[in-house]
């Protein structure tokens, strides 16, 4: 009795996941009846494609400052910081060109 | 200490540390980030490449291991065209991925399955793909594609 409290799903080696070999997971079609397209909401399909838009959204917004990538999260830090980065960026190329 | 890979056809020589994972070569060095890191314990199987044309954990695999050898990835299959792999264009086909984040391991695993069995039987791909964890549980289309590419 003593793992009672012990999780047993802490890692992949205790967490046994479903492999391609355990067999008897078949297709099947059972429509929605409560919309007339018999159509169901999935999972979490709609949360993967969240995250990119935002971030998309984000540069776009910062692409008047020649912001063209920023890694997630948007923080205030990185979103100040990539804003910093291309405005050093302008500026060293219009004193490049105003030198030559 | 310096490792010399031929990676998906190209002579690459680093210098790392003894203790470098292939992985970590190939993503970190090479900068071939298409391999992933699923779990680095070798459960998993995402980070699965081809070592001399076997399929390897290549989390399990220390770099200097590999040293003096062949490493294809998910970035070498394509023709240079573009002109994908049959086992990618089967996944592509059969809609073999959802996240998609097994999938470079999955066509890695499964073109060295279809070297050795070219024409495996529904339980042979399922056997062996078992290395091979799908979170989103995808198998049904992953199995179906590596049948579609072994008749392909």
């Amino acid at each position: 009795m003593t793992d009672l409290y012990e999780l047993r799903t802490n890692s992949m080696e205790t967490s046994v996941g479903s492999t391609a070999a355990d067999n008897g997971v078949h297709g099947g079609v059972t429509p929605s009846p409560n919309n007339s397209l018999g159509v169901k909401g999935v999972g979490e399909a709609g949360i993967i494609g969240a995250a990119p838009c935002t971030m998309n959204a984000v540069v776009d917004a910062l692409s008047g400052l020649d912001v063209h990538d920023i890694q997630m999260p948007a923080s205030p830090l990185n979103v100040w910081n990539a804003t910093q980065q291309a405005t050093a960026l302008q500026a060293q190329a219009t004193n490049q060109e105003n030198n030559a | 200490m310096e490792v010399s890979v031929t990676i998906n056809g190209t002579v690459q020589t680093h210098d790392v540390e003894p203790r470098t994972l292939l992985v970590q070569y190939i993503r970190d060095h090479a900068g071939l980030t298409g391999t992933n890191i699923g779990c680095d314990t070798s459960s998993c199987g995402a980070c699965s490449i081809h070592l001399d044309g076997e399929a390897v954990k290549s989390c399990t695999v220390l770099a200097v291991q590999a040293d003096g050898q062949e490493v294809r990835t998910i970035e070498g299959m394509a023709d240079a065209d573009g002109t994908l792999h049959p086992m990618q264009q089967a996944f592509m086909e059969n809609h073999g991925l959802q996240c998609g984040y097994c999938t470079p391991g999955m066509v890695m695993a499964a073109t060295s399955l279809l070297a050795e069995n070219a024409s495996p039987s529904e339980d042979e791909v399922r056997i062996g793909l078992e290395g091979n964890l799908c979170r989103c549980t995808g198998y049904h289309n992953i199995v179906k594609s590596v049948l579609a590419a072994a008749s392909a």
